[in-house]
């Protein structure tokens, strides 16, 4: 208030600024030093003091820390993403085995169900029939593998898809030529290819069925002996070779004696119809 | 002396606990540590002015803090917050300048 080197501004319209600067030490100070208030110097006002400096001191760290974790760069946002991407994928991924789990369950309680008269054995038998024609279940025979894997990148600077990497549409080629070979059932990566499975792709990468796949691209297929020479003497080869010739793209065809497509994961119910012979038991449910 | 040991063992605590401030908390906290620091200057200064007076100092430490968070708040509520914030911290680092530039003339006397 009254600091010996205080200069008092008389202009009025900085009262509000000098007064600010003026009593800029709490008045509290020397009001109580005015009463003769004098501060007592024991032990338990020196732990006062000593807890509100403390205090002050976390309140800055704390400030500071929040401070640098609450303006994350730019590589934590992309890392954190990553995680949370992977995670996802990681529950995504449990939830669909257990989704086979109980497919399993379910088609192994059917078969026991359908066992007995020969009415249940014909129905089935279509039953399974069906599956595997929809992807349904897993199939495994003689079969062939061919596998797909990028070329060597063409030069930098170059405009357009690198040509040399594998595209959706070499995917659909080997894929289109396995089933017109007579394949009975086709997976890429793991993914088994159905009437529905899309092969396409986004950015950079290959999505069959909606999944994206990282290559090297292997596209398993079960189907007869022949399978193998069937494929190898398609016009899909010939074209798959003039790609392995022009880009440098990997192409490997192994004939397998005993091939596994495993089952389409999300394969639902989509139209059922009640069974209206006598004797059946109601028709299996709609489960969307 | 019992002062800067108690800043050390504020700033080791704050860095080995790393005090996570609620979330509905945080917007004042800023505001909290200019407050607190202005108490603590306007401390320094009475120290060595010669009137310090402890129970001013906890009193004011906590009303500094208490009442910087209350007015922020209450511009939260009203929609001006951002511009209450402004303005306390302008009041505040009015103020630690001030008593800094005391604290400067008493010690070097210039």
């Amino acid at each position: 208030m009254t600091s010996p080197t205080d200069v008092r501004v008389k202009d009025p319209t900085l009262s509000l600024l000098s007064r600010l600067v003026d009593d800029a030490m709490d008045p509290g100070y020397l009001e109580a030093h005015a009463r003769g208030d004098v501060s007592p110097s024991g032990w338990r006002h020196s732990v006062a003091i000593a807890i509100v400096l403390c205090l002050t001191a976390v309140l800055v760290v704390a400030a500071v820390l929040q401070v640098r974790e609450g303006a994350p760069s730019t590589g934590d946002t992309r890392s954190d993403l990553v995680e949370r991407v992977t995670e996802a994928t990681q529950a995504l991924n449990d939830v669909e085995r257990r989704v086979d789990d109980l497919t399993t369950q379910t088609d192994q309680a059917r078969a026991a169900a359908l066992t007995g008269s020969e009415s249940d054995q014909t129905l089935n038998d279509e039953v399974s029939e069906l599956e595997s024609r929809v992807g349904g279940g897993a199939v495994s025979g003689p079969g062939v593998r061919v596998t797909l894997t990028d070329g060597p990148p063409a030069p930098a600077g170059e405009g357009g898809p690198d040509l040399a990497r594998v595209l959706d549409t070499d995917v659909q080629l080997v894929v289109n030529g396995l089933f017109a070979a007579g394949a009975d059932a086709v997976s890429v990566n793991g993914q088994r290819v159905t009437v529905l499975s899309p092969i396409r792709s986004a950015g950079e990468a290959v999505l069959v069925g909606f999944r994206p796949l990282t290559p090297p691209y292997v596209i398993t297929a079960v189907g007869s002996e022949s399978l193998t020479a069937d494929f190898e003497s398609s016009s899909a080869r010939s074209e798959l070779a003039g790609l392995e010739a022009t880009y440098g793209m990997g192409v490997e065809v192994t004939s397998l004696d005993d091939a596994t497509v495993p089952a389409r994961s999300d394969l639902n119910v989509r139209y059922a119809e009640e069974v209206s012979s006598p004797g059946e038991g109601p028709a299996e449910g709609d489960s969307p | 002396m019992i002062a800067l040991v108690a800043l050390a063992i504020g700033i080791v605590l704050g860095l080995l606990l790393e005090p996570t401030i609620p979330a509905g908390l945080q917007p004042y906290l800023p505001i909290a540590v200019v407050a607190a620091l202005d108490a603590v200057f306007g401390a320094s200064r009475a120290l060595l002015e010669g009137v310090f007076n402890d129970r001013v100092f906890v009193i004011s430490f906590i009303g500094n803090v208490l009442v910087a968070a209350l007015v922020v708040f209450l511009g939260d509520q009203l929609g001006v917050g951002a511009q209450l914030s402004t303005g306390v911290v302008v009041v505040f680092s009015i103020r630690i300048f001030a008593n800094a530039a005391a604290i400067r003339r008493r010690l070097f006397r210039a």
